[in-house]
């Protein structure tokens, strides 16, 4: 685990700071000299496991707000780069911060342009952490925190301006709706709390002064500045910070801010520095003016930490994975080891009752289907018997009538029977109609009266003799009779001779009939 | 940010530790996730054959006065010699048996090769069909339908008249007086018995 380590530099030292869960330690100070400067170098190499962040607050530094076209990606870039060349020339530690889109506008947007203008200054530094090769995550400026501080300490103004004492000078920054707008340090001379006292009130009335006169300001529009001060200073500087009718003064005790801001380490004195670099540690998403190659092994230690933390994830996600996988299996085997003890016992069940079946070859679904099957042949299966006893009854109450043959067929209803030739079998032995049918064929005669001299029979006579028959088979056989051939053929349909209608004496005249009926059903149980 | 091939080096470690760990997990995942996977359709099997063997229970617990009514049957066909290969010998046997004691004259008959009764069907055990095409000659009628009760009381198959043509002969009063057959039948009759499929 890397330790947070928070660098701060002002005009005349570095500081180094140990910071963790919100306290922070002073780990060593670093005079502005090539002495101060070793030192520093000798004691980055000492501590290769930190991450190492710059906070600045030097008075080297220029700020304005610009604004710039609706652009996105390497068009902005390249913009905000030629902006920054125009405005700071030379600077190469700049950071740009967009501030929103104008809405009255074409989109434009609003940018904060900052830079620190010194190369000079920062080289050796810069040159000592980079010569280090330890984790440098970016370089801060501490009037940038200003917009961090109100947030947090619940300042929401349109306008305000801020005014905070550290290390020998006196930040003053001028904010609308929480951004930093402009901001200027000023070194103190006198160390005394009333001469800090005084020095705040006047750097606010000129700083009021100077916005009112570059007219970002109105000249008589009211604006509060906040002072932060020890609770033990709070009067001496409230007897000095007299408001005005423009300028109001409102003194925040640094016990307050401290603990709103979440820093457990306590402030002995005005200064706000630790305020800043708590913010610094706790904050995300800060403008920063550090390029890329001066933050590539914070980038390199970045991809390791992400693939340390993925490594992490994975390896937990998939150990409770694999947990819950394995209980899954657990709980499915138990189940598996009931389901087969509930199949085992329902066997034996079986068993235990098919033992009480008579002993056949085969098994209970076979049989069933045989069995079935057997019956529906035996519902099925007639003899012409009934029949032939109808027509026999027939035939005594027709005299006239003489058989030549009868033709008995066993078959299933025509009708009933699909057309196609596929499924007719399967409808077959799914117990279709059956119909036993037979055509009966023979000759009708009517009896002579006198054998000496026979009487000619009309065809009246003979036809009334057929439908007799007719109707005693029907009524026997409780079945309809078609009729194939008439003694005559007496049809609309047919043609009609006078041979047909000239009898012979005494020759019978043949006929043909069938009848068909459905085969009463058996039970077969 | 760029990488340069001293920055890959110097990460190699972490890379190593990451992909590694991944392999773990993906390893580890997939096979306890196979596992589970067995084990489920170990349960599904398991879940299946408890439901087949429940199913039979209730169903044999349902028709027990069924299967034994039918048991039964099955048996008395077996003793009949229904069950099982075709008697053909004790069928004309049979036959020959009626035909004397019916006194029948010309008795002539043709048994047409065994067939698939239900064709298409599957089962363990089959109904088959022997085509018997019968003529006979009658002094009268009832020579045939005692002769058709005679076959179906006795013979080992079940029988199944399928068509029969009783015509009169053209005798003479001379030949009708002397006894001589008066009628003619011919039927087409099936024998079916049943019997296991051979596999």
């Amino acid at each position: 685990m890397k330790i947070r380590r928070l660098l701060y530099l002002s005009s005349h030292q570095m500081t180094v700071f140990h910071w963790e869960s919100g306290v922070l330690h002073r780990d060593g100070q670093f005079e502005f000299s090539s002495e101060g400067q070793q030192k520093f170098a000798a004691y980055l190499s000492q501590t290769p496991r930190s991450i190492f962040t710059l906070l600045v607050n030097v008075p080297e530094e220029g700020f304005q707000i610009e604004s710039i076209p609706f652009l996105r990606g390497a068009n902005r870039q390249m913009l905000i780069k030629r902006r920054f060349g125009q405005l700071f020339f030379s600077a190469t530690l700049t950071s740009a911060r967009s501030l929103g889109y104008e809405k009255t506008r074409r989109k434009n947007e609003r940018v904060l342009f900052s830079a620190l203008t010194n190369n000079l200054f920062f080289e050796p530094w810069l040159k000592a952490i980079s010569n280090a090769r330890v984790i440098f995550s970016g370089i801060y400026s501490l009037p940038l925190l200003g917009s961090a501080l109100l947030k947090k300490i619940g300042i929401d103004e349109a306008r305000c301006l801020l005014l905070t004492v550290q290390d020998q000078s006196i930040r003053q920054s001028y904010f609308e709706h929480g951004e930093l707008c402009f901001s200027r340090l000023t070194p103190l001379h006198h160390s005394s709390i009333a001469g800090v006292a005084q020095a705040l009130a006047a750097e606010a009335l000129k700083l009021q002064q100077y916005l009112s006169s570059q007219r970002m300001i109105g000249r008589n529009h009211p604006i509060n500045a906040y002072v932060l001060a020890q609770p033990s200073a709070l009067n001496t500087v409230l007897a000095s910070c007299v408001s005005t009718d423009t300028l109001h003064f409102k003194v925040l005790s640094l016990d307050v801010c401290t603990r709103k801001i979440g820093l457990k380490t306590q402030l002995q004195d005005l200064l706000c520095e630790p305020l800043f670099l708590h913010l610094l540690a706790t904050t995300p998403s800060l403008p920063q003016f550090a390029n890329e190659s001066q933050r590539h092994e914070y980038h390199l230690w970045q991809v390791r930490s992400g693939l340390y933390r993925a490594s992490v994830l994975g390896l937990i996600a998939s150990l409770a994975f694999s947990a819950y996988q394995l209980y899954e299996t657990d709980r499915i085997k138990q189940a598996t080891e009931l389901l087969k003890i509930d199949a085992r016992t329902a066997k034996q069940r079986y068993e235990e009752i098919a033992k009480t079946f008579p002993p056949i070859q085969t098994d209970n679904e076979t049989l069933r289907r045989v069995m079935n099957r057997y019956a529906e042949l035996e519902r099925n299966n007639v003899v012409p018997d009934d029949l032939y006893q109808a027509i026999s009854r027939a035939l005594q109450s027709s005299p006239s009538v003489e058989l030549e043959e009868i033709d008995w067929q066993l078959g299933a209803a025509v009708s009933e029977l699909p057309s196609n030739a596929q499924t007719r079998p399967l409808l077959l032995r799914e117990a279709p109609a059956m119909l036993e049918s037979a055509v009966i064929s023979g000759m009708l005669k009517l009896p002579e009266s006198k054998p000496s001299k026979p009487a000619k029979s009309t065809p009246r006579q003979i036809l009334t003799a057929f439908q007799q028959f007719i109707d005693a088979l029907e009524e026997r056989a409780q079945a309809p009779v078609v009729v194939l051939q008439r003694p005559f053929d007496v049809e609309s349909g047919k043609s009609l001779k006078a041979t047909d209608t000239a009898l012979d004496e005494g020759k019978p005249r043949s006929f043909s009939v069938r009848i068909s009926r459905k085969i009463a059903q058996k039970d077969a149980s | 940010m760029k990488l340069s091939r001293a920055d890959l080096s110097s990460m190699r470690l972490s890379f190593f530790g990451f992909f590694a760990v991944l392999l773990f997990g993906l390893v580890s995942s997939f096979f306890l996730f196979g596992q589970k996977n067995i084990a489920l359709s170990l349960e599904q099997a398991a879940a299946s054959e408890r439901s087949e063997q429940v199913g039979r229970l209730k169903q044999v617990r349902d028709e027990e006065k069924e299967i034994k009514q039918k048991s039964a049957a099955f048996g008395t066909l077996v003793q009949r010699g229904v069950v099982g290969e075709e008697q053909r010998l004790e069928w004309v046997e049979l036959l020959k048996e009626i035909r004397d004691q019916r006194r029948l004259i010309d008795l002539q008959y043709e048994f047409l090769p065994q067939r698939v009764l239900d064709v298409g069907v599957e089962n363990k055990i089959l109904f088959y069909a022997s085509t018997m095409n019968l003529k006979v000659q009658l002094l009268h009628e009832e020579d045939l339908t005692r002769l058709l009760a005679d076959l179906r009381a006795r013979a080992q198959a079940l029988i199944q008249i399928k068509q029969c043509n009783i015509s009169r002969l053209n005798a003479t009063d001379a030949e009708r007086a002397s006894h001589a057959a008066q009628l003619q039948a011919s039927c087409q009759i099936d024998w079916i018995t049943l019997r296991e499929v051979k596999k």
